[in-house]
């Protein structure tokens, strides 16, 4: 048995496909300006179409809907927040997260009485941005985006994330050092404040970046407007809507309303998942989804690198070998059967993949592995039909190890 | 023997239990404000609003119009009004829906992707397949937040004593209820019932208590007992503000290389930017009662309007 599967020429041949790989990454040069598809491609990731198109759209995965509620500010005028900030205090909220940026003050009435909200509010969190990467890029030099007439009194988070407008928002960062302090994103302070133990579990994973698992659309969350809970409800029903909750303030306005373009960003959830057109989430929402992630421990596992290489190997040596001996067995069928085995199992993968994402949240990282089985077949003609017969000194090696034989075969051979 | 009994028991009200947690329903959105409704058997109606958690027993009832987005059991459902749910009911309804296996749904998505190619030729042989995809067109603002509108420049700093507080009329009305209330005092300072949409009133009359912020609301009762309103507008007075903005202005070397002539425009530029909006509409209007009011100061009073919602007045003026 052991003797079918270790194979020499085919450990070659596996070798030959990851050198070609390897090689392939190492001369890559900077051609997406003629190649607009796989510049699309390359802000795409298998797992998306998990989230676009193999969750059950009606159904959602556990969502804290209990301990969130994320609130439309509209048009963000600065008395009308302070107004609100007061209200969900009084309330009971147990923590208020402002999804806006102060950037600078006036002398203003308003702003005196933003000030003033601020300070009697300890458990506020302000938006912030992280400005200036050190050269080294292993720290900021400041932060901006608030007002110290406001920052002075609140605790500040950045609302930055490692990506771009054009880019999925795929990862967050919990932490960053600024200057000589650490200063925590925006979510990871709502959670110091909510829930300690969860935002010390977060930290204690000491990843430079988290992975966002997003377990709902923009709208799975509880969603309030700033003008009905000022305006239309009483203290004792913006109670019963806020209290011991994260209430999150931000631009989320109703389904079909509003701008489109105004503070949201390409998930994964984007249905158009390859060229992708139109943003698909409001910032507040992606917020709640880091939040919702933290505090349900529904964090992305990944598989450590050398597990990674580990399969990858195995995975392409067990296809080498299985068409290595189409090859040799059924030749003149070869083609015919090898492609098929290539599509059945480029959908068996995909499914496998698939479905340890969605029930187990583990991402394999098996791009070179689709690859490798894409290479499979035509290395295996290279080296059949060029290099065996150009390398004749290859043919000394035998196709299979011979092992000591079993005493049932040495009688058998008497 | 007993012990079994007592064990049985608690058994049974420990299932009863967990299964009647179960039975929460999580309000996720409502179209509208006071659009949806809870009661249980015996109680008092009550409004639920978008973070409300609701149990069965009980019913829910959406006025005309109203729509609402409510989790149970990690279903999102969607419920349109008008309309009267019994919680347990629905309950079992969400239950008996039959869920997409991921297996099922896999094999939609592979299918759809080998068959559904979106060539033109597919698009115009079953176009109405396409036709829901794609719309061009926005929505109407259909329920607005605010059926009263009041003018811009009556928020924020106030530095002229003499206010006339004004709002756009509406239907019908059983006439208007005004209200000026410092934030978290029990009693207003002012309120007033009227017939007309126009209150004046001199601020220095009246007693504000410390710094507080104070806001002003108007209000209207309808035909149906329902009531429009304004949004709660903030107004903080301060007569002084105007002069230290016209010391700075004075002290600003770019206002002093100015003409005579564009200095009263750029001071109306900046009056707004300060956020001083109604000391910039005395200013408009006094220059329209001057002796020879041109027609630029006029097109400049109207665009001020514009911006400042006051399209009634707006209106009067370009008549």
């Amino acid at each position: 048995m052991l003797n079918r599967i270790i194979q020499p020429h085919s450990i070659i041949i596996t070798v030959l496909i990851f050198l070609f790989i390897w090689f392939l990454n190492l001369i890559r040069l900077n051609m997406h300006y003629i190649d607009p598809f796989n510049n699309g491609l390359k802000n795409y990731e298998i797992t998306d179409i998990v989230y676009a198109y193999l969750s059950d759209s009606s159904r959602q995965q556990p969502l804290r809907t209990q301990d969130l509620l994320l609130v439309d500010i509209g048009r963000p005028d600065r008395g009308r927040i302070a107004l609100l900030i007061d209200r969900l205090r009084e309330a009971g909220a147990a923590a208020i997260g402002v999804d806006v940026l102060f950037e600078s003050s006036t002398v203003s009435p308003a702003d005196s009485f933003l000030q003033a909200v601020i300070r009697r509010t300890p458990n506020l969190v302000l938006a912030c941005e992280v400005d200036q990467v050190n050269a080294k890029g292993t720290r900021f030099e400041q932060w901006k985006g608030v007002d110290t007439a406001f920052a002075n009194y609140s605790t500040l988070g950045y609302v930055n994330f490692p990506a771009n407008q054009t880019r999925v928002i795929r990862h967050f960062s919990p932490q960053e050092q600024v200057g000589q302090d650490t200063l925590p994103a925006f979510t990871t302070a709502l959670l110091q404040i909510y829930a300690p133990e969860k935002a010390a579990k977060l930290l204690e994973r000491n990843k430079p970046v988290e992975r966002i698992h997003y377990t709902g659309p923009q709208y799975a969350f509880p969603r309030q407007e700033q003008d009905r809970l000022l305006d239309s409800m009483s203290l004792e029903e913006v109670r019963s809507v806020v209290h011991g909750k994260i209430v999150l303030l931000g631009y989320l306005p109703a389904p079909y309303e509003g701008d489109l373009l105004k503070d949201r960003h390409y998930t994964p959830l984007n249905q158009s998942y390859t060229n992708r057109a139109i943003p698909d989430m409001y910032g507040l929402a992606i917020h709640a989804n880091v939040l919702n992630m933290a505090l349900e421990e529904q964090f992305i596992r990944e598989l450590p690198n050398w597990l990674n290489v580990i399969l990858l190997a195995i995975f392409g040596y067990l296809n080498v070998l299985l068409i290595h001996w189409v090859y040799d067995d059924f030749n003149e069928v070869f083609h015919g059967i090898t492609r098929a085995l290539q599509l059945v199992e480029f959908i068996l993968l995909f499914f496998l993949i698939a479905l340890l994402f969605h029930y187990f949240r583990i991402k394999l990282d098996f791009g070179v592995g689709i690859l490798a089985l894409l290479l499979a077949y035509d290395l295996i003609m290279i080296y059949e039909s060029l290099i065996r017969r150009r390398l004749p000194w290859l043919d000394r090696i035998p196709e299979a190890i011979p092992l000591r034989p079993t005493p049932a075969a040495i009688e058998e051979e008497e | 023997m007993r012990n079994k009994w007592l064990f049985l028991i608690l058994l049974t009200c420990g299932v009863a239990g967990l299964t009647a947690q179960q039975d929460l329903f999580i309000v996720l959105d409502v179209s509208s404000g006071s659009g949806l409704t809870y009661s249980q058997e015996g109680g008092n109606e009550r409004r639920v609003f978008a973070g409300t958690t609701v149990k069965a027993p009980g019913r829910l009832r959406l006025l005309q119009g109203v729509s609402a987005v409510i989790v149970f059991e990690d279903t999102r459902t969607t419920l349109k009004g008008p309309a009267m749910y019994d919680l347990e009911q629905l309950g079992a309804d969400i239950r008996s829906q039959n869920s997409s296996t991921f297996l099922s749904r896999f094999w939609s998505f592979i299918s759809n992707a080998i068959k559904d190619t979106d060539t033109p030729q597919q698009v115009e042989q079953s176009h109405r397949r396409y036709l829901t995809n794609a719309r061009a067109g926005v929505s109407g603002f259909g329920s607005s937040s605010y059926g009263i509108e009041a003018p811009g420049y009556l928020t924020g700093l106030l530095t002229h004593p003499e206010v006339t507080f004004r709002w756009d009329s509406v239907t019908h009305p059983y006439g208007y209820r005004f209200e000026l209330r410092q934030e978290g005092a029990t009693d207003p300072i002012i309120t007033a019932t009227l017939s007309g949409q126009q209150l004046t009133t001199d601020l220095r009359q009246l007693r504000f208590e410390g710094k507080t912020p104070a806001y002003w609301q108007v209000s209207a009762l309808q035909a149906d007992s329902s009531w429009l309103k304004t949004a709660r507008i903030p107004v903080y007075f301060d007569q002084e503000a105007l002069q230290i903005f016209d010391a700075q202005l004075e002290a600003d070397d770019d206002f002093q290389s100015l003409s005579e002539a564009i200095q009263p425009i750029y001071r109306l530029y900046e009056l707004e930017e300060a956020g001083l909006l109604q000391a910039a509409y005395h200013t408009y209007a006094a220059q329209l009662q001057s002796d020879a009011p041109s027609a630029v100061d006029r097109q400049l009073f109207i665009s001020f309007l514009l911006r400042m919602n006051a399209l009634e007045e707006a209106q009067t003026l370009m008549k």
